[in-house]
């Protein structure tokens, strides 16, 4: 498998007839990344997804250690990668090798992520441009960063973060739970914002940052955030609902920035009903379950490893429940108070 | 089933002591377990390689309702998949003393599970990946 992909990768990479169109520098945590995309349709539905990207040198002087991701389509002009199975359908397909890592999405969408750790190149193949998910839009090549970070002490998850200069909090909950509105109020709030769906964690030493400048609001929270309009990007429709795709700069109406910050408290979002800010106990085991399952199914592969990561930081930082109650404003003020 | 010796059930069986709380993952069903009261010790006992009745006769109390419990837990976490007997192996010989007993508590926690139930995911790393006609298998 791992010469399949390392041909695969070279093959397409070389097939893509009209050269790059737009190519990005970004980090990610540990990471260095140049994303390379073949097409200015591809370039305009991901390139601002990125917290913190600029613009890649047309010949970076100094390239060592860099990761490349190839972005590409067949709608483009890319041949199909020979990676893609015959039968497109179906269930995702996984190959998680030592050297290298593809990942087939099947019915979720007609794209190839494969990965070639050894030369840190990587490529991300879509059928169509045009129906690239919302969910793909907002946390581009997930599967692809989350290998590159395999062999650091990094891991992206699920969950939500902010910082203060105190410190950052992590939320963590299932869909529904209240991550992005609390994370979005915060920003507002002059807090910074590290993510409000995947975050980078750092497991050896507690520390959150962000990769993505996105947020996913559900269509019936979008009242609450009248500021919003200005950094609407569309409104999808996945499954039946409607969310507002948003992509943030930072300093939104008069609000915070960016980035992450050393983890100071991991906190479960469980909505009870409490009027005023509620914290309770949580077992670690609870919190584990919820930040790995949306994890481990939407980065699939070296599962383990990813777990005992996780596992790793909670050893460090005692997780709670918290109820944020009715409004956003006392909330943040008791998030505060954990970061003093 | 007192006198087998068991081991954790593969690669995907993993767990951690935090010392208030043990977590044991099972990542190929997707259930996460909290194990308290005695259920910490006996998991490390159980796969470590001692027998149940080796860790029941370490525990102060009343041995028949301490095996009996003992021999619930080992029924349970074979049938979740977590432990499985290790054939041709003896029991570990090093003396055991695990204090009181006191009730094995296990909490489930399904988030994972409930995910992959919907949208299963095949590796297929160790058939080699599907490749097209024109790209021989590596």
């Amino acid at each position: 498998m791992d010469c399949a992909v390392r041909r695969a990768i070279a093959e397409t990479t070389a097939g893509i007839a009209s050269g790059i169109a737009h190519g990005i520098a970004a980090a990610a945590g540990p990471l260095r990344l140049r994303i390379d995309f073949a097409t200015p349709e591809l370039a305009a539905a991901f390139a601002r997804a990125f917290a913190g990207a600029t613009p890649a040198a047309a010949d970076p002087a100094d390239d060592a250690g860099v990761w490349r991701i190839t972005v590409a389509s067949g709608s483009g002009g890319t041949p199909v990668p020979s990676l893609v199975p015959a039968e497109r359908g179906g269930d995702m397909r996984l190959g998680a090798g030592a050297e290298a890592y593809v990942l087939w999405m099947g019915r979720h969408a007609p794209t190839l992520y494969a990965v070639d750790l050894e030369r840190r190149q990587a490529l991300y193949w879509v059928e169509d441009a045009a129906a690239i998910p919302a969910w793909e839009r907002s946390r581009p090549f997930l599967p692809i960063i989350q290998v590159m970070l395999d062999a650091t002490p990094w891991i992206a998850v699920h969950a939500a973060a902010i910082a203060r200069d105190g410190g950052a909090v992590m939320l963590t909950g299932p869909g529904r739970a209240g991550k992005t509105t609390l994370s979005l109020a915060a920003l507002k709030a002059g807090w910074r914002y590290s993510g409000d769906d995947y975050v980078l964690l750092r497991t050896d030493v507690p520390e959150v940052a962000s990769l993505f400048a996105t947020a996913r609001l559900r269509d019936d929270m979008a009242a609450r955030f009248p500021w919003i309009g200005a950094v609407l990007r569309e409104v999808s429709q996945e499954l039946g609902e409607r969310r507002h795709e948003l992509v943030l700069g930072g300093g939104q109406g008069g609000g915070g920035a960016l980035g992450g910050a050393a983890l100071k408290a991991v906190l479960l979002l469980d909505r009870r009903g409490a009027q005023a800010p509620q914290f309770g106990p949580a077992t670690r085991t609870a919190v584990l379950s919820t930040l790995m399952a949306n994890t481990l199914v939407a980065t699939p592969g070296y599962e383990a490893a990813r777990t005992a990561k996780v596992m790793r930081l909670l050893a460090m930082l005692r997780p709670r429940r918290f109820d944020p109650g009715a409004d956003f404003a006392p909330a943040l003020d008791a998030l505060a108070g954990e970061l003093a | 089933m007192l006198d087998r010796v068991f081991r954790p059930a593969g690669p995907g069986i993993i767990f951690k002591d935090f010392g208030d709380e043990m977590v044991v993952a099972n990542l190929d069903t997707g259930l996460f377990y909290s194990l308290g009261g005695s259920a910490p010790v006996l998991w490390e006992k159980l796969s470590a390689g001692h027998s149940g009745r080796q860790i029941a006769a370490a525990f102060s109390g009343d041995a028949a309702s301490i095996e009996a419990a003992i021999g619930a837990l080992i029924a349970q976490f074979q049938a979740d998949g977590l432990l499985e007997p290790a054939e041709g192996l003896e029991a570990a010989a090093a003396a055991l003393a695990c204090g009181t007993f006191e009730a094995p508590s296990v909490e489930r926690f399904d988030d994972l599970q409930g995910l992959l139930l919907v949208d299963p995911i095949h590796d297929v790393a160790e058939a080699g990946w599907p490749v097209m006609p024109d790209a021989p298998a590596s």
